[in-house]
């Protein structure tokens, strides 16, 4: 059953941690379904993709939902997470890869950061999805050893603070405490 | 990503976006005036 929430309105955007993977040219992509490229101002989310029960499958054509992703009955929308992720064992990690260290972050192409979330977003338990999102900042340490670009080309193109210390991007650019209740 | 039971829906609006207003409402016509009562 879709639960009828209601809908809240909130100012200023939501923030939560989600993974990049660094592309060329300093470009930020979606890592793992769909590569979409990822726009340094707004990114509207479509719907492309859809869930099995072990693995998800890019439709051809994005889903027409009548008011646009994020949906309740879907799993589109972009997606990010109250609190940083805390690796998961390997064989988990190739249901889940998000479920790997930030301490990783630029130790191969997948870049970890703070995204912000705007229009549309549902909030859970975890993290939220929304209709529109950004990044943020990024963690990439000093020597860090990105296969196809490096972190000025990324500065370059997205203009957003890249962070050498993961504490300091906690603790600057962390997403505020999230209230789970619904307000009345 | 899994991110658990979705518990709220929230409509976000960017601090660099002006608030929506309520269309703004017309105000009723005067009421006129009493005319003074004659004497």
């Amino acid at each position: 059953m879709i639960q009828d929430f209601g809908r809240e309105i909130a100012v200023g955007g939501f923030r939560g941690y989600r993974w990049w993977r660094a592309a060329r040219g300093g470009w930020l992509e979606s890592p793992w379904y769909g590569r979409a490229r990822w726009d340094p101002v707004e990114n509207r989310a479509r719907c492309l993709v859809l869930q099995r029960p072990r693995r998800w499958v890019r439709r051809r054509h994005p889903v027409d939902h009548a008011e646009g992703p994020p949906v309740l009955g879907c799993d589109c929308g972009f997606y990010a997470l109250h609190q940083p992720p805390i690796e998961a064992p390997r064989e988990t990690q190739q249901i889940f890869p998000w479920q790997t260290s930030p301490g990783l972050s630029g130790r191969g192409p997948l870049v970890f950061g703070v995204a912000e979330a705007w229009g549309r977003v549902l909030i859970g338990t975890h993290g939220w999805r929304s209709e529109v999102s950004r990044p943020l900042a990024l963690f990439i340490p000093q020597d860090a050893t990105l296969p196809f670009t490096d972190e000025h080309a990324i500065s370059a193109r997205y203009r957003i603070p890249i962070l050498r210390d993961l504490r300091w991007l906690l603790a600057e650019w962390g997403p505020d405490h999230v209230d789970l209740a619904r307000s009345a | 990503m899994n991110i658990g039971e979705i518990v709220r829906e929230v409509e976000v609006i960017p601090e660099s976006e002006p608030m929506p207003v309520a269309e703004p409402v017309e105000a009723p016509e005067a009421t006129p005036a009493m005319e003074p009562a004659q004497r």
